[in-house]
């Protein structure tokens, strides 16, 4: 089973990322789970988010407290005070938003994206989410491109859905 | 979807005509998605706009009483606004349905989980149902109509979900046709549809102390009717949709030494615990409490013959005293003649996450307190921080 953490920004979309990347899994007949843990909303706050992606039902309805995988939106949370690697599984692969972060090296694996430039090139100034998940699909394989693109087209129909998933698909290259 | 869209569609399958409700965190996608459904013309129901939880259900009874199925949903504040209409729907013995998204009651202010909302509601004579997943949460909202409208039940349903854990979790969700969802939930035949323009008519009017306890006792006899209609309703689900379901819903109870006994979505990562200490060799089992109202005594009972030690975990505290499920998980063992040990927990107050690692630390604490034939003197605050606490 895959046990992913997002470490993000409020305003980066990893909500939205979470879902995104659940829908894609069970587009392709595995179970997904998304749970966002909800503060007093504010744009540039912490966010939590958390995904479960496994072969057959999950029971669990808890945050996910030993991910496999790490998304990092927002490497900069570490000057909080935030450690991206607590409770992670020593074969834990961390996907982060450049720059790598200080407490990156107790990652098995550590796959970097500037998810930001890309975002930007392709899309102007929208979140770095569908970017972020393209690099998710590379690093870990735990839904193929295929599937995401069809999440994202489904979530956001309309010229809006292409240039997302053009972003997705190139950031799962450039991963 | 998530918990809250499965709620809206599980309204909109069950052909509700008229949904009346006021947005509160973290009911509002609920009423978000209603309204959406509606407007883009996907359902065909009226939506009235109210400026408050009282005038939400208060819409909701004038609407049923002249024979049309309804809606609502709340949670915390918003729920204990429409408190003191509660009552009136019940012994209007008007079949609303209403999602509880539950959320703790203040103070302190609080936008998480517990269940001390919807135990504000626990004697306001309507039915109860907990959904530990969005699909149950879907299931269940079709199943309330089903069963809340027959003829020997006539009471609202409650459907429970916890804030958060449920309404915001996405998982897969089967939404069942237009036509496989109207081949159970079929056409609506109102009983108490009194509101006629020609024929004056007062509803809840002042009652004597001549008829009082007859109507009180009425609406007793039909909570406990439903009973046997929940049984006959879940049964008819699982025939045409494949998901069973009942009263209470157990697993490992065949040979538990240790059981532990819950509602709502920490259910889910109970079951799993538990799967997890069985392969491990423990003799552990759950016993989930689908149904609080009524309240599945007997069925209690018997699945906790035989069990050494009981743990019960309530997400709310009954300050001074015991939780409400533990009191009533009690009281069905000793009116069985079951003597064994059963242990009150506290646990997930405001949103605490009740994982793993709190489920573990219940069945350990149950097991040495049991191995001891320790008694239960006052609720184990199982997840409770060192410091923290004060009176100033």
């Amino acid at each position: 089973m895959w046990e992913f953490k997002f470490y993000s920004r409020g305003g980066q979309g990893a909500v939205t990322a979470a879902k995104l990347l659940i829908s894609a899994a069970i587009l392709e007949g595995q179970f997904g789970q998304a749970i966002p843990s909800y503060g007093q909303e504010r744009k540039g706050a912490p966010v939590f988010t958390y995904a479960r992606i496994a072969g057959q039902q999950i029971d669990t309805k808890s945050y996910v407290y030993h991910p496999n995988c790490v998304l990092c939106f927002a490497p900069d949370l570490a000057e909080l005070g935030i450690d991206i690697g607590a409770g992670a599984t020593p074969d834990a692969i961390l996907v982060v938003n450049q720059p790598v972060p200080r407490g990156a090296p107790r990652f098995a694996r550590v796959v970097s994206i500037d998810a930001d430039r890309i975002t930007h090139t392709l899309l102007g100034e929208a979140p770095p989410n569908v970017a972020m998940l393209g690099a998710l699909a590379k690093a870990t394989g735990c839904v193929q491109l295929e599937s995401l693109l069809k999440a994202i087209r489904m979530k956001i129909p309309g010229k809006a859905g292409e240039q997302n998933a053009t972003a997705c698909a190139a950031a799962y290259e450039a991963a | 979807m998530d918990g809250n869209a499965a709620i809206a569609y599980g309204v909109m399958r069950s052909q509700v005509q008229l949904v009346a409700a006021y947005p509160i965190t973290p009911q509002t996608p609920i009423v978000e998605t209603i309204s959406s459904l509606i407007d883009t013309g996907q359902y065909d129901a009226s939506y009235i706009t109210v400026e408050s939880e009282h005038s939400a259900l208060s819409a909701l009874i004038g609407a049923a009483s002249a024979g049309v199925r309804t809606f609502t949903a709340s949670a915390s504040h918003g729920l204990a606004l429409m408190h003191e209409v509660t009552g009136v729907a019940s012994a209007s013995r008007l079949p609303i349905v209403m999602a509880v998204v539950s959320r703790a009651i203040p103070g302190p202010m609080c936008l998480w989980c517990d269940h001390s909302d919807i135990m504000t509601q626990r004697d306001q004579g309507w039915i109860q149902l907990f959904a530990q997943s969005p699909q149950e949460a879907l299931d269940f909202v079709m199943i309330a109509y089903r069963t809340g409208e027959d003829p020997r039940v006539l009471t609202p349903v409650m459907v429970d979900i916890d804030g958060f854990f449920c309404s915001h979790l996405t998982e897969p969700v089967e939404v069942p046709s237009p036509e496989e969802a109207g081949e159970f939930i079929g056409g609506f035949q109102p009983v108490n549809a009194c509101l006629d323009p020609a024929l004056p008519y007062a509803i809840d009017n002042l009652t004597s102390p001549e008829i009082f306890t007859e109507l009180k006792r009425s609406q007793d006899l039909g909570m406990r009717a439903a009973a046997g209609v929940l049984d006959e309703r879940f049964a008819q689900f699982g025939q045409l949709f494949g998901r069973r379901y009942g009263r209470i819903l157990c697993e490992g109870m065949e040979d538990a030494q240790t059981a532990i006994v819950c509602m709502g979505s920490m259910a889910g990562t109970v079951r799993h615990v538990v799967r997890q200490l069985r392969q491990a060799g423990q003799r552990v089992g759950l016993v989930r409490v689908v149904a609080f109202r009524p309240f599945p005594t007997a069925e209690v009972a018997q699945a906790l013959r035989g069990v050494r030690q009981v743990a019960v975990i309530d997400r709310v505290s009954a300050m001074g005293s015991f939780g409400p499920l533990y009191e009533e998980v009690l009281a069905a063992m000793k009116l069985d003649g079951n003597q064994n040990c059963a242990y009150s927990f506290v646990a997930g107050l405001g949103g605490r996450d009740i994982w793993e690692g709190t489920v573990e630390a219940v069945f350990r604490r149950a097991q040495a307190l049991g191995e001891q034939n320790a008694p239960c003197r006052e609720p184990i605050w199982i997840d409770l921080k060192e410091g923290g606490m004060g009176n100033g």
